[in-house]
């Protein structure tokens, strides 16, 4: 298990990472959302070892990180922009991988090149940036640690290849003990992979939860309700994240189950009503606008 | 499970990255080690025996060749290629992918540290150890290669490795320090040679500004350059080893700043913070701090260094263009630091301290604010003085090179108090804006009945000074003539009482007439000479010496044991050292009163010329300047001058040619003698007579 306690980072004046705290469990796979700068891959680098918190700790498996090589021997961290030696070929880099996780899988790692149809004799800067993030996403599911950590990898993937990458996940996590954790701001793309999801805004973690909890914690409402006592009284009976009025139809995202929610409504004498659930964007930014960070704010 | 991760596959695949340095190393060193040295030693189509020219300058200079001694660009090169290796080796710190990638390994980071700096040396030290035992090889099939001169080329190699080592170690510390490679690069010029710029700037502001700074010797500080600074080490490494002379104290130098450099560098490495990659500098909180550090001494030595380039001579140009140049220098680095034009005022605080601080050291300079040229200790003070006035240089050559022989030789205690008042009258000149410098300024004119002196001050607590003054003449020629009562002053003052009879090897003549010849006397001949010579000096008037004409000089050529080439044993060195321990002692002047000398002489058949005769003499020219012809100084002479004189002009100077014996004569009672005397400084190099004898010997004299 990954636990974060009182994690703090700082650059100058920009507070990255404020006093974060939380956990990810073993053998899922967890997605880490976040507007752009909410300080997700200073997390993610710092979760990695690459940089030293300026506060809290992170463990991994009950071991601190940074500068243990013991804890970051469970741990592989793909970046945003991946590094390979220049020059160097997709054999190169499997060997080098190879020497420093002594886990590395070099059978599987030869027989997914293959599949994936990637020359393992050709330069790697000489491939596109998608194909450059699939040979890093290999790399990483190959080195056979524990923890795969993925910063952004997944932007920029084609549905296809995303699809397989999520089967591989899949699969290696029935295999051994493996969780991957992913980070990025295309919702979309994390829906269908994660298991469980971490928000992120301004540094400060908003909410750690499967990602079916979420959906089922949060629901959408429509209704119409002439009467407005009774309008207002259902108002207050909610917990509101975010409320819009069309013409008499009323648009609630809300907190709680969806059966309680409309019954709630039903309550009221709706001339309609009906819960709907919310995609993991529409959650995004129900959430970040609670925090403050309001699509609206930036129209004009 | 990390240790199974091997040390060596580290440093192999390290090296494997760096391929393309690896090969630039290669072919670098390849060229300018065997392949120059092939080239150099075909240029040799002599005899390749010991004793024979060629043979001599080949095993000198042979050496040199292993470490850039002998070949200035491989020393650039050794520079060029540890700049290169740490800068390549340590990049990885300043792009954020590589950073991501390393760091996120699980591989400490010392253990990445280390296999970058030791790739870094390999990368070096392989192909510079194949390439010197190319040279070694090819010196041998060249016939020269003794075990003497292997151990020499042992060493010049070890030089070079150590001096590649300072400049590695010293770039890697400044990569340490930065965030960006360009800024690496630029900041380690300045960790190479900020401190030598900066120990050497202390005495220069002295000698720039205070006008009554003398040192004889090179200033401690700019020695302790040799030894604390990487330039320092790298320059002395080179320059010691290659001749096969590396002392064990710049050895050791070179370790210690290498073990510190390396050790700081570490250190900085651990704590190193992987988001400063593409920040200038890696630790935010000594940005200001190095600012300040790099402009105030770049600053002042950019002052200084416009002044010597264009030889000005104002000291208020000099703080003109340091302040200008802090103020630039503060402009850039924040340009380099934030690379936008409008965050310039962001620094502004450290800004203002650097101007600050050149504005406060330019007025402690400029003002002589700790008082250091008006500055003389109290006699109660003083264990001793000595006083060397710059016309002694001219009128003594000594065979020793001892400080005193520069620096004039402690006084008796009994006349301290009146050099001490001699001294005085030099502070009042000062004070009075009468400096020694302006004796040798061209902008200045030479100070009327003044002197340029040197003063040693022995202080009680075992201090020595020294100072410079341009003291009272007449005050001088009272003390010279006081000091020379002293009979033991004389002998220390006298360069005759610094020979021993037995190292005198041959004694030569010069006579009034200029003429030259090699007195052939035997062993005890010239010893007698020489102490008839010491008694006619112990017992000339102090009247002589400083206003006598001197009618001829000997000259005194000195070997000292072990320069024997004849002994037997041939080192490598040898004619070197032959020529190092051979001295020549010149102007040991011979007066008329020197009665002891002359007859002796006289005895041995070289009677010397007491007076120039006229029937010797074909022409006489004198050459006046404008300034004494309008002074009308020798009018009254000119004019009795017959019409034979043929007069022509040169711009501002005057020539006139006299052939006719009689004005042959009136102009031979004008004229000087042909050296001056022991108080003179023959600044009147303007005026002066040439007489063309009728032997066809040519001569020059003051008039």
């Amino acid at each position: 298990m990954i636990e974060l306690k009182d994690l703090d980072k700082a650059f100058d004046n920009i507070h990255a990472v404020d006093h974060v705290s939380g956990s990810i469990r073993e053998g899922m796979v967890f997605g880490l959302i976040g507007s752009n700068g909410a300080g997700k891959s200073t997390l993610l680098r710092m979760i990695s070892g690459v940089i030293r918190p300026d506060g809290g700790t992170v463990l991994i498996d009950g071991k601190p990180v940074f500068e243990n090589p013991e804890a970051k021997s469970l741990v592989c961290f793909l970046s945003d922009t991946p590094y390979y030696f220049p020059g160097a070929d997709i054999r190169q880099m499997r060997d080098y991988y190879g020497m420093i996780y002594p886990t590395f899988n070099r059978k599987l790692f030869d027989s997914l090149t293959a599949k994936f149809r990637l020359d393992s004799g050709r330069k790697i800067s000489s491939f596109s940036k998608g194909t450059r993030k699939q040979i890093s996403i290999l790399l990483g599911i190959c080195a056979g640690t524990k923890y795969l950590f993925c910063d952004e990898t997944f932007d920029g993937l084609d549905p296809v290849v995303r699809q397989a990458v999520k089967s591989l996940f899949a699969a290696e996590i029935m295999n051994r003990d493996f969780t991957p954790v992913i980070s990025s701001h295309n919702l979309r793309e994390l829906e269908d992979i994660c298991d469980s999801i971490g928000l992120l805004h301004q540094g400060k973690l908003l909410l750690t939860q499967d990602l079916d909890q979420i959906k089922c914690s949060i629901c959408k409402l429509q209704c119409v309700i002439p009467d407005l006592h009774r309008k207002q009284e259902l108002i207050r009976s909610l917990r509101i994240l975010r409320m819009e009025q069309s013409g008499s139809l009323l648009t609630l995202t809300v907190r709680g189950e969806r059966s309680e929610v409309l019954r709630l409504a039903q309550a009221q004498n709706p001339v309609f009503a009906e819960v709907l659930p919310l995609t993991l964007e529409e959650i995004f930014i129900s959430e970040t606008e609670v925090a403050g960070y309001d699509i609206k704010n930036f129209l004009y | 499970m990390t240790s199974k991760i091997s040390f060596i596959k580290l440093i192999v695949q390290d090296i494997r990255h760096r391929g393309w340095t690896a090969a630039l190393s290669a072919i670098a060193l390849f060229l300018m080690m065997p392949v120059y040295t092939m080239l150099y030693l075909s240029t040799f189509s002599g005899s390749m025996k010991p004793g024979f020219s060629d043979y001599d300058h080949l095993v000198r200079s042979f050496p040199g060749l292993l470490n850039g001694h002998s070949i200035q660009t491989l020393t650039v090169i050794i520079a060029a290629l540890a700049v290169l290796m740490a800068l390549s080796g340590f990049g990885y710190l300043h792009s954020k992918e590589k950073l991501d990638f390393y760091h996120s390994l699980p591989v400490k980071r010392t253990r990445w540290f280390a296999s970058a700096y030791l790739s870094g040396l390999i990368l070096f030290m392989i192909p510079y150890t194949v390439c010197a035992v190319l040279i070694v090889s090819a010196g041998a099939s060249k016939g020269i290669m003794t075990a003497n001169l292997a151990v020499q080329c042992m060493q010049s190699a070890f030089g070079g490795i150590l001096s590649y080592i300072v400049i590695y170690t010293a770039c890697v510390f400044a990569s340490m320090l930065t965030g960006r490679t360009a800024i690496g690069l630029l900041l380690s010029l300045v960790v190479i040679v900020w401190p030598f710029i900066v120990l050497n700037l202390f005495s220069s502001l002295q000698l720039t500004f205070f006008k009554s700074y003398y040192d004889e010797a090179v200033p401690l500080s700019q020695q302790l350059a040799d030894y604390l600074t990487p330039l320092g080490i790298f320059s002395a490494l080179i320059t010691q080893s290659g001749i096969g002379e590396l002392s064990f104290g710049v050895s050791a130098a070179a370790v210690f700043t290498s073990a510190l450099l390396f050790t700081a560098a570490l250190l900085l490495n651990r704590i190193y913070p992987s988001e400063a990659a593409g920040n200038t500098v890696a630790f935010p909180a000594i940005s200001p701090i190095l600012k300040v550090l790099i402009c105030i001494p770049a600053a002042l030595f950019s002052g200084l260094m416009i002044q010597g380039l264009m030889g000005i001579s104002d000291v208020n140009w000099i703080c003109f263009i340091s302040l200008l140049a802090s103020v630039i220098l503060c402009i850039f680095i924040d340009f380099i630091y934030h690379m936008d034009l409008k965050l310039l005022r962001k620094g502004w605080k450290s800004t203002l301290f650097s101007i600050g601080g050149v504005t406060v050291i330019l007025c402690i300079f400029r003002f002589d604010l700790p008082g250091y040229d008006t500055w003389i200790p109290d006699i109660d003070r003083l264990k001793g003085m000595s006083f060397c006035p710059d016309s002694f240089t001219v009128y003594f050559s000594y065979p020793d090179s001892d400080p005193d022989s520069k620096l004039g030789y402690y006084v008796p205690e009994e006349d301290m108090e009146l050099l001490y008042t001699l001294a005085q009258t030099g502070i009042n000149h000062l004070e009075n804006g009468i400096t020694a410098d302006d004796f040798y300024s061209y902008t200045e004119d030479i100070p009327d009945n003044c002197l340029p002196a040197v003063f040693r001050y022995r202080l009680s607590s075992g201090r020595t000074v020294l100072r410079e003054y341009a003291v009272d003449y007449d005050k001088a020629e009272e003390v010279v003539k006081k000091l020379l009562e002293s009979d033991e002053y004389r002998k220390q003052l006298f360069p005759v009482f610094h020979m021993e009879g037995k190292q005198i090897s041959s004694i030569s003549l010069s006579d009034i007439y200029g003429r030259y010849e090699e007195l052939l006397l035997g062993k005890e001949q010239r010893i007698a000479l020489l102490d008839a010579y010491e008694k006619d000096v112990m017992e000339v008037s102090a009247d002589t010496l400083i206003s006598g004409k001197p009618i001829g000089d000997l000259c005194v050529e000195i070997r000292y044991a072990g320069a024997d080439s004849s002994s037997g044993v041939y080192s490598a060195d040898i004619s070197q050292a032959s020529y190092e321990e051979a001295a020549l002692v010149s102007t040991l002047y011979i007066y008329p009163e020197y009665s002891n000398t002359l007859e002796l002489l006289e005895e041995f058949g070289f009677p010397l010329h007491r007076e120039i005769d006229s029937s010797d003499v074909r022409s006489v020219t004198l050459t006046l300047s404008q300034e004494t012809t309008d002074s009308g100084k020798y009018t009254e002479m000119l004019s009795a001058l017959s019409g034979t004189a043929e007069t022509s002009e040169s711009g501002d100077i005057t020539y006139i040619t006299v052939t006719g014996e009689e004005d042959i004569d009136l102009v031979l009672d004008h004229t000087g003698g042909y050296a001056g005397g022991i108080l003179d400084m023959n600044f009147n190099y303007m005026d002066y007579i040439d007489i063309q004898y009728k032997d066809g010997n040519f001569f020059s004299y003051s008039i």
